[in-house]
């Protein structure tokens, strides 16, 4: 059953139960009260009649000169009194062995009454369908006799009946109406959980975007805002999920495009070199020459590579190294390639100490100048330098050089990303120099800017936490 | 000649094709990025093109769809393996898409069968005293015809159309039975065999071991 049909059930239900309840209480209050003033009058008559018969029945005994009435005496007196009068209430009399000495009319005494006035010898009322009967013993002549008045009491029943019948029409009509209200009312309470519903459902079949409506604010906008916190996240997660299923792709459809252009010239050349018969020595120079150069670049590739793999994932050698000491040796080496290009180099830094990875931190500077020296013309300067700041160190490598277009500066640190291929791949570039950059300054908890102007140069900013200035 | 347009932005593949072309007797002309392969495409007429697809400045596939001057042939050649992707390459027209990396042998085949199909290839083969007629079907020696049963035929005008290269046994099972069969090695022996004893191409037509066959030059 769902939920609206639940709700409405037990509810009407429960309304109508209280409803028939509270009526039929109250009617029963009303007709009990009705029926004790109806009791008190008759029982008031009862006396009446009684005590009045009982005083005429003086009167007669002397009226007969008799110290007690005999029964037949008394039966006929009886009938003189009351004979007439059997239109109005019934009356009986009957002795002590049952035998009824007068009615006025025909009258069933129901069972049990005239038993219990005897046993108690009080005075008992009982209502048998539209009469009640009132029962008394009272001693006359010396003997006791039970009197029974019956009293009609069909207006009271009446109205009870007629009132029941009423509350039975009213109870029905108020069910129907009670229904239908709740059936609106239900039915517009639970709109809200049907668009919850149609909006989880859509979400659910992927529609991330979809959002719920937020009205009001009852339980059900909780539960709207709840659910569209929950989409949020799911449709967060899921781009990113997304992004990196992209990324990862990209770099794959990069690699194997930069892994299959080496290999088809190495292939196609030593092909050629295998099936043709007559192949002249320059040529035959100019294949392997050409097979090696594309066999030296895989290398650089299948090296770099490696490199940007295992830098995040291999055990990291943290120490304090003092950094004047580290960019001297690096300057050093470096100095042996900037000298056969004919390019300047400087690298120092300040003194102080910063914790680094040792051969990351010499793998980074490595690669932004080997960048700058690829960039650089004969005679350029290229100026590596390293300096304290406010709880940072500070990298700055700057170049003469060719410069990186505004548009591409973005992308460079993007792996295979080459400005300039044909250059790039005549340099022996991989294209994951900066990538690989990236990799080690995030390692470093850092973070690298590129300042270019084209023709004029690059500055390369990188900046580390930490890091303590030896004065 | 047959010319055939090279467009491969990567300098050694280029030279690499123009070399395997070269050998199948074809004239290229290369061309390293997508703008200027353009203009050619759109000025010259071309008896075939081999287009990369990732070009630095313009891709193979803009190439392919904005060319109006679709006379020539296109044969894709690209790192792209996915299916999407050749689906996409044969869509706009192209006659096949080659996958780098590919054999010298492969590249020439392919060559040939598109050629072939558009008829531009010559009908007519001479080598020595023998000629051929493909239309025909038929081989002359001394100017006296000589039978050769369909295959023989084929095996004999591929290794004239591929003179003084060592083919291998696997190539020439491609070449002229199919990519698909599967038989023995062993049929193309029987083959040569039977060549060398009709034609009398002993002398000409030599093993190599571990390798396959080669047709020598005629003049030697």
């Amino acid at each position: 059953m769902k939920l609206w049909q639940k709700i409405f059930l037990y509810t009407l239900i429960l309304v109508m139960l209280a409803v028939s309840m509270t009526s039929i209480l109250l009617l029963k209050n009303s007709f009990s009260f009705a029926l004790n003033q109806k009791k008190q009058s008759v029982y008031s008559e009862h006396e009446f009649l009684v005590t009045s018969f009982k005083s005429m029945m003086v009167t007669e005994r002397l009226k007969e000169n008799a110290i007690v009435l005999e029964e037949k005496t008394l039966k006929k007196f009886m009938e003189d009194t009351f004979g007439k009068n059997a239109e109005g209430n019934g009356i009986l009399f009957c002795n002590t062995k049952n035998e009824q000495v007068y009615s006025n009319r025909e009258i069933f005494v129901p069972t049990g009454l005239l038993e219990a006035v005897k046993e108690t010898g009080k005075s008992y009322m009982q209502v048998d369908g539209y009469q009640l009967y009132m029962a008394s013993a009272e001693s006359m002549e010396g003997k006791t006799y039970y009197v029974v008045t019956e009293n009609d009491i069909s207006d009271v029943m009446e109205i009870h009946e007629n009132m029941l019948w009423q509350i039975q029409v009213i109870s029905m009509a108020c069910a129907v109406l009670i229904a239908l209200i709740l059936l609106v009312v239900v039915k517009m309470l639970l709109h809200p959980l049907k668009k919850i519903n149609e909006g989880t459902r859509s979400i659910a079949q992927g529609n991330y975007q979809e959002r719920i409506p937020e009205r009001g604010h009852d339980e059900f906008t909780e539960l709207a805002r709840n659910m569209n916190r929950m989409a949020e996240s799911v449709e967060t997660n899921v781009r990113a999920l997304e992004h990196v299923a992209e990324d990862r792709k990209h770099f794959i459809d990069n690699l194997s495009h930069e892994m299959k252009t080496p290999l088809t010239s190495i292939l196609g050349f030593s092909d050629l070199l295998q099936i043709q018969k007559d192949i002249t020595e320059e040529s035959r120079i100019e294949y392997a020459g050409i097979i090696k150069s594309e066999a030296t670049r895989m290398r650089t590739l299948s090296g770099k590579l490696m490199e940007l793999i295992t830098v995040g994932e291999t055990n990291l050698d943290w120490k304090e190294e003092d950094m004047q000491v580290l960019f001297g040796e690096i300057g050093v080496s470096l100095q042996v390639v900037t000298a056969k290009k004919g390019i300047a180099l400087s690298c120092s830094s300040q003194k102080g100490s910063l914790w680094v990875d040792r051969e990351l931190f010499k793998s980074l500077l490595y690669n932004l100048v080997d960048n700058a020296i690829k960039a650089s013309r004969t005679g350029s300067r290229i100026q590596v330098e390293g300096r304290f700041g406010e709880g940072q160190f500070l990298v700055e490598v700057l170049d003469q050089g060719v410069g990186i277009p505004v548009e591409e500066i973005d992308k460079i640190t993007q792996a295979f990303y080459m400005v300039d291929k044909a250059r790039s791949r005549a340099d022996g570039g991989a294209g994951l120099g900066l990538a690989l950059c990236k990799e080690i300054v995030s390692l470093h908890q850092g973070t690298m800017k590129f300042e270019s102007r084209q023709g004029e140069g690059t500055r390369v900013l990188i900046s580390m936490k930490g890091g303590r200035r030896d004065a | 000649m047959i010319k055939i347009l090279i467009v491969e932005d990567d300098a050694n593949i280029a030279k690499l094709v123009e070399a395997t072309v070269a050998i199948g007797g074809y004239e290229g002309v290369v061309c390293t990025n997508g703008a200027e392969a353009f203009e050619k495409i759109e000025h010259e007429n071309f008896d075939l093109i081999l287009l990369d697809v990732m070009l630095p400045d313009m891709s193979g596939f803009e190439i392919m769809q904005k060319r109006t001057n679709t006379d020539s042939p296109v044969i894709f050649i690209t790192a792209k393996q996915e299916l999407t992707d050749k689906v996409r390459g044969l869509r706009l027209g192209a006659e096949d898409y080659i996958v780098k990396p590919f054999e010298a042998m492969e590249l020439l085949a392919r060559i040939e069968v598109i050629l072939r199909r558009v008829k531009r290839t010559e009908n007519k083969y001479s080598y020595g005293n023998i000629s051929v007629n493909v239309e025909e079907h038929t081989c002359k020696c001394n100017g006296e015809e000589v039978y050769l049963t369909p295959k023989e035929f084929e095996v004999l005008v591929f290794f004239i159309q591929h003179k003084d290269v060592a083919i291998s046994r696997d190539r020439l099972l491609a070449a002229v039975w199919g990519f698909e069969y599967e038989g023995e090695t062993r049929t193309i022996d029987i083959h040569i065999q039977q060549l060398r004893k009709k034609l009398n191409l002993k002398e000409k037509l030599v093993t190599i071991p571990k390798l396959g066959y080669r047709l020598e030059s005629a003049k030697e």
